[in-house]
């Protein structure tokens, strides 16, 4: 039986180390998103490089006073609330984890979360990129506004992650009923 | 359930109890009592085969079968 224990316990010192890691990039990663955020959106110079750019509009169409940055940071913020409860889900996950609770439903449920937090912000991403647009032209002249619509290989590999996520969740579902039922066997 | 688990009457016929008989065969006294009152999914091969060992039977005078009479 020692064997047996020292097999379960090395990956379980694993997981944990792991998921400690993980729930401080999580955090990490949370604060940087938001900090991120801000700071694109107060300075015009980095909107111009980063936002509009992305969206490739020509800077001539683009107005850039206050009202429209307060806009553009709400919209973009949108996808970021979308992202930050997935943050929030996969930092509840990984403590669960380290306290050991890995075929729970808890567990499932929260993968599960985090899927379709993931599909959901893909989903949203062209309608966000799109309101941009639309709220960073408003003030050109008409026939000089836009409406951008896109759908990069970032979108498609995002919705793919998140797909993944999904299948991985039902799978795990799948597990924790088989391992409740595995304890029910003596 | 039409399986009846009479580990209990051949424990009684060892004069052995619970808390011996997991001690011996390695699972836990709660795992024993749950196999004793037949609130169990299943057993293994591996703990059915140390029970029979210890209490020197066969697994037929553990498991029973009885035929439930709302399937007949």
């Amino acid at each position: 039986m020692p064997d047996a224990i020292d097999q379960t316990r090395e990956p379980m010192q694993r997981i944990r180390r792991l998921s400690l890691v993980m729930q401080i990039a999580v955090v990490v990663g949370a604060v940087l998103a938001e900090l991120g955020m801000a700071w694109v959106w107060i300075s015009p110079t980095i909107i111009e490089s980063v936002v509009v750019s992305r969206l490739q509009i020509p800077m001539a169409d683009v107005t850039l006073d206050g009202q429209t940055r307060l806009i553009g940071f709400l919209i973009s913020s949108l996808p970021l609330m979308v992202i930050f409860y997935a943050l929030y889900q996969a930092f509840c996950l990984f403590a669960g984890y380290r306290k050991g609770e890995i075929f729970t439903v808890e567990a499932s449920s929260r993968l599960r979360r985090i899927a379709v937090a993931i599909l959901g912000a893909v989903a949203i991403g062209p309608l966000v990129q799109a309101a941009l647009s639309v709220a960073l032209t408003a003030g050109a002249l008409p026939g000089r506004r836009h409406l951008v619509l896109q759908f990069s290989l970032n979108d498609y590999l995002a919705a793919t992650l998140g797909g993944l996520l999904l299948a991985i969740a039902l799978v795990m579902a799948e597990a924790v009923r088989i391992a409740e039922e595995n304890r029910r066997i003596v | 359930m039409p399986i009846i688990v009479n580990l209990d009457v051949m424990l009684a016929k060892n004069k052995m109890r619970s808390r011996e008989l997991s001690e011996r065969i390695g699972i836990t006294e709660q795992n024993v009592s749950l196999l004793k009152s037949g609130k169990v999914k299943g057993v293994r091969f591996e703990t059915l085969e140390k029970i029979c060992e210890v209490l020197k039977c066969q697994p037929g005078d553990i498991l029973e079968f009885e035929p439930d009479e709302k399937s007949d």
